[in-house]
């Protein structure tokens, strides 16, 4: 092989370049895609953690979904807890919080809402009696 | 004598409020605007509604008794985000020397095609071009900021009486808080897949986004457009796909389309709403009319 080895030093020097990048693609190891789900207008049915808490007790609640009570009682500790399965729409859900309690004085009252599968939504209102509030329940993004 | 002093007094009024020392003169083109005025302002302002309620504020047009009326007001208000197409006419009549007062024109505006169809039809860029919708007043939140201003007007005006009026802001406003709260927990009773409102005029934008609607429209933003066969069938489309399950109506759409969107999907008519101001009877106050819309709206979607 003639010529300059300044420049036979050089072609080979492209052509190892010029091999990397399909190198590289061979030998790199494939992250799969995250599988995508289906855009649907469907309503799954999840499960929910919900955690009442209340500054003052005992006291006394109510949770109604779309009209319908979905979760009631009486607590003399500072919080009830329970596990609910409802529908849940993509639009999401409002759930209707009414919390009494006797003694008159200001209280927090707050609800967390934790699907099996999502972020939490929580919601805090203060009263002095009770209180009356739409805890607006979204999917995760 | 007591007598005698009271007649006397009765008889200097008009005289003490042409020298601006008697109740201010409140011109309102707004049925809410004049609820609103007639709250805050109470004893110390005279309010005089030129559209009336049940009256179609898109097709208002003041008579010259009324521009007489603008032209010896204290305060001229408007609703604003052109729903009023005579502001010039009012401009004329005061003269400039009246405060006038667009109260919708300092709220945030939602923006919207004017017909649904022109842009299909091939319209120019002009004639698609978005308007605001001029309805604000279906946001119980856009009424607060309304009250605001309109106090903030009246003690600008009348700067005497200032705690009256912030007074009685401050007791208007704790009942439009709890009117929104109340339509909130109705609302909830409304599953949020199942809130889908078909209206006859695009008047509902504020309401639904405030409460989670989507709204279909048979008209556009203004009652004087007819909807075309192709938006209709569109409209009829949407309503089967959605599983839409009632129409609400307003008197002044064509009942020839009506019968034509309930024939084809099956879906009936939930009630008759008031889009463009306050009604009568039990809907002519703020109050009255939100209920009766809120209701209508949830019982028949339910």
């Amino acid at each position: 092989m003639r010529g300059s080895p300044l420049i036979r030093a050089l072609l080979v020097l492209i052509a190892l370049a010029a091999l990397l990048v399909p190198l590289r693609r061979l030998t790199s190891q494939q992250r799969p895609l995250p599988a995508q789900p289906p855009k649907s207008h469907t309503i799954s049915n999840k499960r929910f953690h919900l955690e009442l808490t209340c500054t003052t007790s005992p006291f006394k609640y109510r949770i109604a979904n779309s009209g319908q009570m979905v979760w009631n009682g009486y607590e003399t500790a500072a919080t009830a807890q329970t596990d609910l399965n409802f529908d849940f729409p993509p639009e999401g859900v409002d759930l209707v919080m009414d919390v009494a309690w006797d003694e008159k004085k200001p209280t927090a009252v707050r609800l967390v809402v934790e699907p099996s599968d999502g972020e939490e939504t929580s919601q805090t209102a203060w009263g002095t009696t009770s209180v009356s509030e739409v805890v607006t329940v979204r999917p995760s993004k | 004598m007591r007598a005698l002093l009271f007649s006397f007094l009765r008889g200097l009024s008009p005289v003490l409020a042409d020298q601006g020392t008697g109740p201010l003169r409140v011109v309102s083109f707004s049925t809410v605007l004049t609820e609103i005025a007639e709250q805050v302002g109470e004893t110390h302002t005279k309010v005089t509604g030129l559209v009336l309620a049940g009256e179609e504020p898109h097709d208002y047009q003041p008579t010259p008794a009324d521009l007489d009326q603008v032209s010896q007001a204290n305060l001229v208000l408007l609703s604003g985000k052109h729903i009023e197409h005579y502001p010039d006419k009012v401009q004329q009549a005061t003269g400039g020397k009246v405060d006038s007062l667009s109260v919708g024109d300092q709220l945030p505006s939602l923006r919207m095609k004017p017909d649904p169809e022109e842009e299909k039809a091939g319209a120019s860029a002009e004639q698609t071009a978005t308007v605001e919708d001029p309805h604000w007043w279906h946001s119980i939140a856009n009424v607060k900021k309304a009250t605001a201003i309109v106090s903030d007007e009246l003690v600008k005006l009348d700067p005497a009486n200032q705690a009256d009026y912030e007074k009685n802001a401050k007791s208007y406003l704790a009942k439009l808080d709890q009117l929104d709260k109340w339509a909130r927990r109705k609302i909830a009773e409304l599953p949020r897949n199942q809130r889908k409102l078909v209206t006859s005029h695009d008047a509902f934008q504020y309401f639904a986004r405030d409460y989670g609607f989507t709204i279909y429209a048979i008209e556009g933003v203004s009652t004087d457009t007819e909807p075309s066969n192709r938006h209709v069938a569109e409209l009829i489309d949407e309503i089967k796909k959605e599983d839409v399950k009632a129409i609400f109506l307003e008197s002044t759409l064509n009942p020839k389309v009506t019968s034509e969107i309930t024939r084809e999907t099956g879906v009936r008519i939930g009630g008759t709403l008031y889009a463009d101001g306050l009604g009568t009877g039990p809907a002519s106050t703020y109050d009255g009319m939100s209920r009766s819309n809120v209701s209508t709206i949830v019982d028949a979607l339910r």
